[in-house]
């Protein structure tokens, strides 16, 4: 059995109605809406059956009776979220609460090339037609599917042709709650050709005591020759299981950087998808998960190189904890044709409970014959003479240890060029050990 | 400061350590010598709180305190330090952040308040200039990228940072061209006090021409057979270790690597 159509199946089956009433009824949308829940129909929810779940079983959070969250906001104070600010990182701010855009809690510029909508409002821009859902794959991802076919709130963030965003971005998403919730919300990020932008995703629960189910996804097109430094920041609680569907769409002669950092939350699955759709292009996937309590972290990525002459570059680290999981997959697919592609992956594992567990799978799938394409997976323990050498100055063990891993995680952290930011995460790694 | 009594050792079911008797006074600078696998860097790792090895027998007092019971970090905090024979790279883990760590520890644990940042950068800077070690520190990683001969010289470097009681130095000589032997030299003779002491482990007598030890010991097949006065140093260095075979026998198992 690869899917499962137990109760949360069901439910959506019989809300169905309900659930697509009141959505826009832009046709086009739609027809995209009744296209993808099709799909969801026919795949329904992944088990460990399913290759791409082997090792991530999502069935215990399928089975709580989640409501559905709505397009209604929840009120929350403007100071409990100005506390989540990075400190002394200078960033206009995006605030989506339960996946509902706030513009009272946003910090963003009156006017210039930055534009931020609620979905809905944006479904009648030609820019917004031009990209929304034309490069997630609702066929082969059963979530993103069941995403495509409900979700109507999340945002529309666009940056204008040659503009450089003059702040980073910092968009928060916030959970919150006392009851069961299935929020599902859609993001639609397009770089205009020649722009510019660092976007920091930062999850986080704020007074959340209700088990949630996140199923977010979010496209990001980067257009001839745009950049973009993309920050995920997943710190959730044990209330929270997530998955994020992330499709990014590479044009030619642009440049995407992925930093994701995963650290709380009790389920953490991430699908990162980058399809490099033009020559030129350039990305760097850099993952780093720290893990603990009884936490699963699965990271699974996918890089396909279209056309000849792009580079990615892709490299995951994790170390885990006490009786936590985590699990990676990436798979490199060189299309034929694509010359002179340049692929790289590397996935490194520390294991520190004597319980914990790393399933690693790296994959290539090659049909072009002159590329340079290269994978490796490797999972271990501490290193005990470093940590020897440590002790015998002085440092305690536990001291010991957390250097040890933040030296790990070094070949990930300092590839983060706002200091601010840097500093941040690096907090949270040591909160985490 | 340093009592020995009786020390037996283990790795496996192999003796190492067959019985060491050893007294170390403040003010006084000791050199263990002998053979390859006599024993000498078991000693030391013994003494810098190693966990593979099985103590048989034995006690080692450190200031009166039962020194085995200590995990590593309590005996550097205690004033042991170790220069290491290999010292390890550690990559990702800075230079100043790690001397600052250690620093700090050994301060909290002896009810200090942490060092201020511009009081240790200059005390960084005077030590560098003290043991003659001028390598730039800040933005590396510890040892990494460092020479066979920067990481001995760091090794002093740390030794002159952290002020310990008791330093012993492993083969700390080994691998050091004769340049960066006398800087070693010089650096732990500035060191070297009345209320401090060193172990110098060595297998060549070439480092004690620079270091005056008060007392030198053979150590042979896991027991100290012969100790004197410096002049012993320059006898082992004209007669080899060869006439040990003959007066103490051969070592009984396969002499393990040093």
């Amino acid at each position: 059995m690869t899917k499962d159509t137990g109760a949360l199946y069901q439910k959506l089956v019989e809300d169905q109605e309900q659930l697509f009433h009141g959505i826009p009824q832009d046709p086009e949308w739609k027809k995209i809406r009744l296209s993808a829940w099709e799909d969801f129909r026919k795949l329904g929810f992944p088990t460990t059956r399913h290759e791409d779940w082997r090792y991530t079983n999502i069935l215990p959070f399928l089975q709580t009776p989640y409501q559905i969250a709505g397009k209604n906001g929840v009120h929350l104070n403007a100071s409990s979220v100005d506390g989540l600010d990075l400190p002394g990182l200078d960033a206009w701010r995006i605030v989506l609460v339960n996946g509902v855009l706030h513009q009272e809690l946003c910090r963003l510029p009156q006017e210039g090339p930055l534009r931020v909508l609620p979905l809905e409002e944006a479904a009648a821009l030609p820019e917004f037609r031009k990209h929304f859902s034309r490069y997630i794959d609702t066929a082969n991802n059963h979530f993103a599917a069941l995403n495509t076919a409900f979700a109507s709130t999340g945002l529309f963030l666009e940056l204008g042709t040659m503009a450089t965003a003059s702040k980073p971005v910092h968009l928060l998403h916030l959970t919150t709650g006392s009851s069961p919730l299935l929020i599902q919300y859609r993001n639609l990020v397009v770089l205009q050709p020649q722009s510019s932008l660092t976007l920091v995703e930062h999850f986080v629960p704020l007074y959340l005591s209700g088990d949630v189910l996140v199923n977010s996804a979010t496209e990001m097109v980067l257009c001839e020759g745009a950049t973009a430094d993309h920050f995920r920041i997943q710190n959730g609680n044990q209330h929270e299981a997530t998955v994020n569907h992330t499709q990014v769409f590479q044009d030619a002669s642009t440049r995407y950087n992925n930093h994701t950092f995963c650290l709380n939350g009790k389920f953490i699955r991430n699908n990162t998808h980058v399809t490099i759709g033009a020559s030129g292009g350039e990305s760097h996937l850099y993952g780093l998960y720290i893990t603990g309590g009884d936490q699963l972290v699965d990271n699974h990525t996918f890089v396909d190189h279209r056309k000849p002459g792009s580079q990615s570059n892709e490299w995951y680290k994790g170390v885990m904890k006490d009786r936590s999981a985590g699990v990676f997959s990436g798979k490199i697919f060189v299309r034929p044709g694509a010359q002179k592609t340049n692929a790289f992956q590397q996935n490194n594992n520390i294991l520190i409970g004597e319980n914990a567990t790393m399933n690693s799978k790296p994959e290539l799938e090659i049909f072009a014959d002159d590329v340079k394409c290269s994978h490796g997976s490797t999972t271990g323990q501490l290193d005990e003479e470093a940590a020897f050498y440590l002790r015998t100055r002085g440092i305690g063990q536990q001291t010991a240890r957390s250097m040890l891993v933040h030296a790990f995680a070094y070949d990930l952290t300092e590839k983060i060029r706002l200091e601010p930011l840097k500093r941040y995460i690096n907090n949270l790694i040591d909160e985490k050990i | 400061m340093l009592s020995i009594k009786n020390l037996q050792v283990n790795i496996g079911a192999r003796e190492i350590l067959k019985g060491i008797q050893l007294e170390v006074k403040a003010g006084e600078v000791h050199a263990i010598m002998g053979p390859n696998g006599s024993g000498k860097s078991t000693l030391a790792s013994v003494l810098a709180g190693r966990e593979q090895f099985e103590v048989r027998a034995g006690e080692v007092l450190f200031q009166g305190k039962d020194l085995l019971q200590m995990p590593p970090e309590d005996r550097a905090r205690e004033g042991i330090f170790m220069a290491f024979q290999y010292p390890v790279e550690i990559p990702g883990v800075s230079n100043v952040n790690f001397l600052k760590t250690a620093l700090n520890e050994i301060r909290a644990y002896r009810g200090l308040p942490p060092v201020e940042s511009r009081e240790f950068l200059k005390l960084v800077r005077e030590k560098q200039k003290l043991v003659e070690f001028d390598a730039k520190l800040a933005n590396r990683s510890v040892n990494e990228g460092f020479s066979g001969g920067e990481k001995k010289r760091n090794e002093i470097f740390q030794l002159a940072m952290l002020d310990p009681r008791l330093a012993i130095l492993d083969e700390t000589d080994s691998g050091l061209d004769i340049d960066a032997l006398k800087i070693v030299a010089s650096g732990v003779n500035k060191l070297k006090s009345a209320d401090n002491a060193f172990v110098i482990i060595t297998h060549y007598q070439r480092l004690l021409e620079y270091i005056i030890p008060d007392f030198v010991h053979v150590l042979y097949d896991g027991r100290i057979v012969k100790s004197g006065g410096k002049e012993l140093a320059l006898e082992l260095e004209e007669k080899g270790y060869d006439w040990l075979k003959t007066e103490h026998g051969p070592v009984a198992a396969p002499a393990p690597a040093a």
